[in-house]
């Protein structure tokens, strides 16, 4: 039973990193973009909300507040520069998005990679350095603090605040897309902007704001990769960008639904630990089988894939215009 | 202006005064001078390229004007965005429908509205629809998605999203396009209805009888320039037909008088699904003779596409025969049945979506269909002789491009369509499916494509030509099929008929199938095809419109 | 309001014309002198050096010793070739972001036979190991392709699944093959030899040749040519009577293929032994090479070498400057990639300046032009001969063609003479046809 509980724990927690970058990259294809870039982003959104928090951390008295709010604010507005980048380049520039994507991803993983190794070297071991004062606040919990260590408990109160912020913000999501203006214009913008162009939706605006959002989003997974799930320790050998493309198809998976990405989110965490608690269910497995084990959630993700190809149901499909920049001219 | 008597008490609704709106380089819209009146149906006549479309555009606040002054109510107006256009409440209901196809109506009707409020209230919105349906005469469902809507249907919701804007002037860009005869007379109504709230409405058209039968002026546009407004009691079809093209122009296509042939192609008893897999092709049977064009009358998405798909062997049929020459090409590749002789020239709505790649040279799109023909071992295009090809078509077709190396794209409309037709044409076939040869073309363009055709005909050739404008149908072609989703509603000799009699089995009211029950139809007394039904004492053609032209013996 | 309210705003866009050669180059060298002065600044901020030693430091990267040249060409072979390879299936529109794992499981398969074969000779394992990663990798890139033909599933995102699993396959390979052990011991048997002292020189003959051949199937073969059609619209593909399903997965396989190609090479030409990153993220970067040389494989090959020479140059100015470190070159090689993929803006789009900007503009450029002569006909001189250059190379081409066409044409005509190529049967019933292709050249 035990092993059962750490295996939830670990699912819900390496769910929650790739629930953010997947609500991130929803948010961004309901603008039509298909953005490749998501494990750069995390990147440089895990490496900018690391740095500052060990910086900060390690100063003379760091106030408990600010040592929250840091981390979030500096790796949200790094990532969305990096967003500004990809939105600049494909909407101002028109550039083709699948390419900018690949590029954004190759240049994050160099910036976060190469930051990170900075603050390594600075603290001293040159492989791993370790920001634990804001880990410690950001994995402050119900359970810890009350001392519960009953299976309920642990299964659903000992994370930290940001667990329960990212339902939230999928909820939230879910309403802005689903009921507001903002969101219909979203939509419409993804599936044909040369109508929402006539409503007169500024269509540019939003794609540039949908995608800096998104990518704000998936910077704050990153930030919690590696200040919660990682309990703050920065190592050259993490594997942010594994957990990017995780994200990537599990907006497939959700059908571009953010409900459904909380839950398959955690399906997700539950199948990629699976090799970790095989004893769950008395399996005993080599490390090389355990390897193949971690295979499932892609093997999943394109399964979905194949099941939605073969559905076509109109609102399981991804928006109409994704990956096509729009050009008021083309009309 | 203000020369109109009948018209001196009515307000000015719009002015244009001297606009003009260059594209880099081409001149749109060149000094446009003239005005609307409050509460009047006014007609923007003018051919293809126009630039009719642009100038409603600059109402519309899609494009700026270069120069020049557009008054609205006899105030100067600065229409930057859709946004500007409804706050000077003027709404344009545009050719290509701007809906989003997943949104239910009442999504798409408020959508871009009240930007700063955050939620919207699709009740409210729902019952405004309503009322608005219930005061001109529309029906709209308002939880129906777009997707599962007919293209009037379709129509009908633009029209009701620019009402519910609250416009006072209303632009509809080709109306009629898409719609029947029955059902343009629908819109006619509501139209004459929305006049007589009070509200201005201009119909852009290039069709000279609903001119005449709705609006009450007429402007007339030709190549950029304005030329005149006149009053639609005070014109005819010529008179207009003048200003238009500017020279006195012959209106009557030529239907060169051929002996008909054998039956080619004969299409016995098919039936077709769609991609959504409903039917679109309904049991129908027909054949073509060589010397003979069949034109095929029908509302836009009604089987056209799938019946010229099937017969190039580009969909698979769910049932019935396709015969050439009393041998079935069912099941054979697409490349078998332009071996065949059957050449299909097919242009979708977008030109240059089939039959042509439009980023390839001429050259290249020359030898679509015979890079292949060389020997099994040459692992190399022939580019030389598409060359020659490509050059010889420029010289007789006189297409107009820098040299045989242009990417097709970057050819005009008509030059585009004299390529594809050029290149079918001089594979020399037996057999030429053709759908919307003429669609976007200028009037002389128009009718070098009716030429070609013609002489196609007079070889011998059997054509089917899918068609949108009703008048072009009963010009050019021998016999008429109207189809009424997907099922045949009779064969007509295009001389015997009328546009109305089109109209009414094109809507399915009338169906001569069912008036002759007993009578086996669409198959030729000559037939290819063994297993005859024994009673073939009817042909194709219900006997009133029987014509001792055709030869039945062989 | 009044009517100067009705302005336009500064500036707009419009789509381009046809562009010569000459411009296109023009603002992809000026974008990549951008790049560089950027990523200058960039390492200047962080190492204190100056531009001066830096370059020379950059240089040095690539050309200092003779390991280093040697390792210059053999990384801008693997990236040139991983470009190559992913060309056809880009020329198509089919969006391969697999080509990491495909190149992992040639890697794979070559690793396999040099672990598990050692007893066979090694002619018979590097010929076994080279057609069978060629195969492997094909196929595992077929696999998406016959889903999106069959079903129209989204190929971008399954390939990119299928990179994982890959890596995941490898990973576990290597788990078993280590057994204990810290890491995997290289391969002694299987290894491809060297030409001379160049231990690369069969890898660098074979994706010259390559290149070439890609060059020539792509613009010249009918394989080529339904490629090109096929990524333009696939609805004019089939009504031109080509098998579009079979095209799609055809040219997949050969993109697979060569992927798997570049496995075999990195196992038994230069590594000796796997590792799941044994691909690097040439998979990524390949793409952008691919993309931003238009589908040229010369163009590639250029820039395959300007990226290896950034990347290089930068690593080696690590040595030189304690604050970076080795992923300093993803930094300077991102930023490239970047000004390559804006640039492509120039070339395609014109930003048309409203009147009185305009009228500005004009004055200034005839300013400009009146105050430097010498540098327009300077500019005019270097256009005019590098036309004349590139005339020369497409005449050598085309007569290189014409000998291979005339070889292969005699060669099978004296296999092929008793066989008929049926003649498109014309139906003699019919009257008046007019006549085939006979009559068109006149």
């Amino acid at each position: 039973m035990s092993n059962f509980v750490s295996w939830w724990q670990s699912g819900i927690l390496f769910g929650t990193v790739i629930m953010l970058g997947a609500l991130g990259e929803i948010l961004t294809q309901k603008a039509g973009h298909l953005n490749l870039g998501v494990p750069g982003l995390m990147f440089i959104g895990g490496f900018a909300g690391f740095a500052s928090a060990y910086l900060y951390g390690n100063t003379a008295n760091p106030n408990g507040f600010l040592l929250v709010m840091i981390p979030i604010l500096v790796s949200i507005i790094a990532s969305g520069i990096g967003g500004l980048i990809y939105s600049f380049l494909t909407v101002t520039l028109k550039a083709n998005q699948n390419v900018t994507g690949l590029a954004l991803t190759y240049i994050g993983v160099g910036i976060g990679s190469f930051g990170g190794q900075y603050i390594t070297n600075l603290a001293g071991s040159g492989t791993y350095a370790r920001a634990e004062a804001a880990s410690a606040i950001f994995t402050k919990n119900i359970a810890n603090a009350f001392n519960l260590t009953d299976s309920f408990s642990r299964m659903f109160l000992s994370y930290g605040f940001l667990v329960y912020l990212t339902i939230v913000i999928a909820v939230i999501l879910h309403f802005v897309l689903k009921k507001s203006r903002v969101g219909l214009n979203l939509r419409a913008i993804g599936e044909n902007p040369a109508t929402a162009d006539a409503a007169g939706i500024n269509v540019t605006r939003y794609k540039y704001l949908a995608t800096i959002a998104g990518a704000a989003i998936c910077g704050l997974g990153g930030m919690f990769y590696i200040i919660v799930y990682c309990d703050g320790g920065w190592a050259t050998t993490n594997s942010i960008e594994a957990l990017g493309w995780l994200a990537v198809a599990l907006v497939i998976f959700a059908t571009w639904k953010p409900l459904n990405a909380i839950w398959g989110s955690y399906l997700f965490a539950l199948l990629y630990w699976f090799y970790a608690y095989s004893s769950v269910i008395n399996l005993k497995l080599t490390t090389s089988q355990s390897d193949l084990m971690q295979m499932l959630p892609y093997v999943v993700t394109i399964l979905v894939l194949i099941f939605i190809s073969l559905r076509k149901k109109k609102e399981n499909q991804p928006p109409l215009s994704l990956g096509l920049n729009y050009f008021r001219e083309d009309r | 202006m203000g020369a109109y008597p009948q018209f001196a008490f009515m307000e000015t609704a719009i002015r244009f005064d001297n606009v003009t709106k260059i594209f880099s380089k081409v001149v749109a819209n060149k000094d446009i001078s003239f005005d609307v009146k409050k509460g009047e149906i006014l007609a923007l006549l003018g051919e293809n390229g126009s630039g009719k479309t642009t100038l409603c555009n600059l109402l519309a606040g899609i494009y700026l004007p270069d120069a020049g002054t557009i008054y609205i109510n006899d105030e100067v107006a600065s229409i930057r965005s859709p946004q500007d256009a409804y706050r000077y409440h003027i709404g344009m209901v545009h050719q290509h429908f701007k809906l989003v196809d997943i949104f239910t109506a009442a999504e798409n009707v408020v959508l871009g509205l009240n930007p700063k409020e955050f939620k919207f209230d699709i009740k409210a919105a729902s019952n405004k629809i309503k009322e608005i349906c219930d005061k001109y005469g529309f029906e709209v469902d308002p939880n129906k998605k777009v997707y599962n809507m007919s293209v009037s249907e379709k129509q009908t919701l633009e029209i009701v999203k620019v009402l519910y804007r609250g416009a006072d002037i209303l632009i509809l860009d080709e109306p009629t396009a898409v719609l029947t005869p029955q059902e343009s007379e629908k819109l006619f109504n509501v139209i004459r209805n929305m006049k007589a709230d009070g509200k201005s409405i201009i119909i852009i058209t290039h069709k000279l009888q609903e001119v005449l039968s709705v609006s009450d002026r007429v402007a007339i546009l030709r190549k950029g320039h304005y030329i005149d407004t006149v009053e639609t009691a005070s014109a005819t079809t010529q008179s207009l037909t003048d200003m238009m093209v500017g020279q006195k122009v012959d209106l009557n296509i030529e239907r060169p008088k051929v002996e008909h042939d054998i039956p080619l192609l004969e299409i016995r008893d098919l039936s077709i699904k769609n991609d959504e897999g409903a039917k679109a092709i309904d049991n129908v049977s027909f054949y073509i003779r060589g010397g003979e064009i069949l034109g095929i009358a029908g509302i836009a998405g009604c089987g056209q596409k799938e019946l010229c798909e099937a017969i190039a062997g580009l969909r698979k049929i769910e049932s019935g025969d396709i015969n050439h020459l009393g041998k079935s090409i069912i099941g054979m590749k697409p490349k078998d049945i332009i071996n065949e002789g059957i050449a299909m020239s097919f242009i979708p709505e977008d030109r240059l979506g089939m039959g042509l790649a439009p980023s390839l040279s001429i050259t290249d799109n020359m030898m679509l269909k015979t890079y292949n023909d060389n020997a099994w071992y040459n692992p190399f295009v022939d580019r030389k002789r598409a060359r020659n090809k490509a050059n010889r078509l420029i010289k007789e077709l006189e297409i107009a491009t820098p040299s045989s190396e242009t990417p097709v794209r970057r050819l005009s409309g008509g030059n585009v369509q004299k390529v594809l037709v050029g290149r079918e044409i001089s594979a020399g076939p037996n057999v030429i499916v053709t759908a919307y040869p003429v669609r976007g073309l200028d009037i002389n363009s128009s009718y070098l494509i009716y030429n070609i055709l013609n002489e196609q005909k007079k070889k011998g050739v059997g054509i089917l030509f899918v068609g949108e404008d009703l008048d072009v149908l009963l010009g050019l072609c021998d016999k008429i099929m109207v189809l009424c989703h997907g099922k045949v509603m009779g064969v007509v000799h295009a001389d015997k008929t009328t546009k109305e009699e089109i109209g009414l089995m094109m809507t399915g009211s009338l169906d001569l199938t069912e008036v002759k029950k007993n009578k086996d139809f669409g198959i030729a007394k000559d037939s290819f095809i063994e297993d005859k039904p024994q009673d073939i004492d009817s042909e194709v053609i219900i006997e009133k419109f029987k014509e001792e032209g055709v030869k039945e013996d062989e | 309001m009044s009517n100067t309210k009705t302005r336009e705003p500064l500036l707009h866009i419009t789509r381009k014309g046809a562009t010569s050669f000459l411009f296109r180059s023009t603002v992809r060298l000026i974008a990549i002198a951008f790049a560089f002065l950027l990523a200058f600044a960039f390492l200047a901020a962080v190492t204190k050096m100056d531009f001066a030693t830096l370059w020379n430091h950059m240089v040095d990267g690539s050309t200092m010793a003779k390991t280093s040249k040697l390792a210059f060409w053999k990384e801008t072979m693997l990236l040139l070739l991983v470009a190559i390879a992913l060309t056809p299936a880009f020329k198509m529109k089919f969006w391969n972001i697999g080509a990491q794992g495909q190149i992992l499981i040639g890697a794979l398969i070559t690793s396999t036979l040099m672990h598990d074969a050692s007893s066979l000779a090694d002619p018979v394992i590097i010929v076994l190991s080279f057609v069978l990663s060629i195969i492997v990798g094909g196929l595992w890139a077929a696999i998406p392709a016959i889903f999106k033909v069959r079903l129209n599933a989204n190929e971008t995102l399954f390939t990119l699944m299928m990179n994982y699993i890959a890596v995941k396959l490898v990973a576990s390979a290597i788990d078993t093959w280590k057994g204990k052990a810290s890491a995997l011991a290289p391969f002694t048997s299987g290894r491809l030899p060297a030409i001379g002292t160049n231990k690369y020189g069969i890898l660098i003959f074979v994706v010259v040749v390559l290149m070439v051949g890609m060059y020539l199937y792509l613009k010249h073969t009918k394989h080529g040519y339904e490629i090109s059609v096929v990524g333009e619209s696939l609805r004019t593909a089939n009504y031109a009577g080509m098998n579009t399903k079979w095209i799609i997965i055809r040219t997949v396989f050969l993109s697979g293929a060569l992927c798997g190609l570049c496995g075999f090479f990195y196992v038994a030409g230069v590594d000796y032994v796997i590792s799941t990153t044994t691909s690097g993220s040439y998979g990524f970067t390949a793409i952008i090479v691919s993309w931003a040389a238009t589908f040229n494989p010369f163009g590639m090959f250029i820039l395959a070498m300007i990226m290896t020479f950034m990347s290089k140059g930068t690593t080696n100015i690590g040595n030189f400057a304690e604050n970076l470190n080795q992923y300093t070159a993803y930094i300077t090689v991102g930023i490239l990639l970047f000004f390559l993929i804006g640039c492509e803006f120039f070339i395609q789009y014109k930003i048309v300046f409203n009147q009185k900007i305009q009228v500005k503009f004009d004055k200034f450029s005839e300013k400009v032009h009146n105050a430097i002569p010498w540098w327009f006909s300077f500019w005019k001189k270097v256009a005019d001969g590098v036309d004349f250059a590139i005339g020369k190379v497409q005449a050598f081409f085309s007569k290189l063609l014409e000998t291979m066409k005339t070889k292969l044409v005699a060669l099978f005509k004296k296999k092929d003479t008793g066989a008929q190529i049926s003649e498109n049967a014309q139906v003699e019933n019919v009257p008046n046809v007019e006549d085939k292709e006979g009559s068109t050249n006149e």
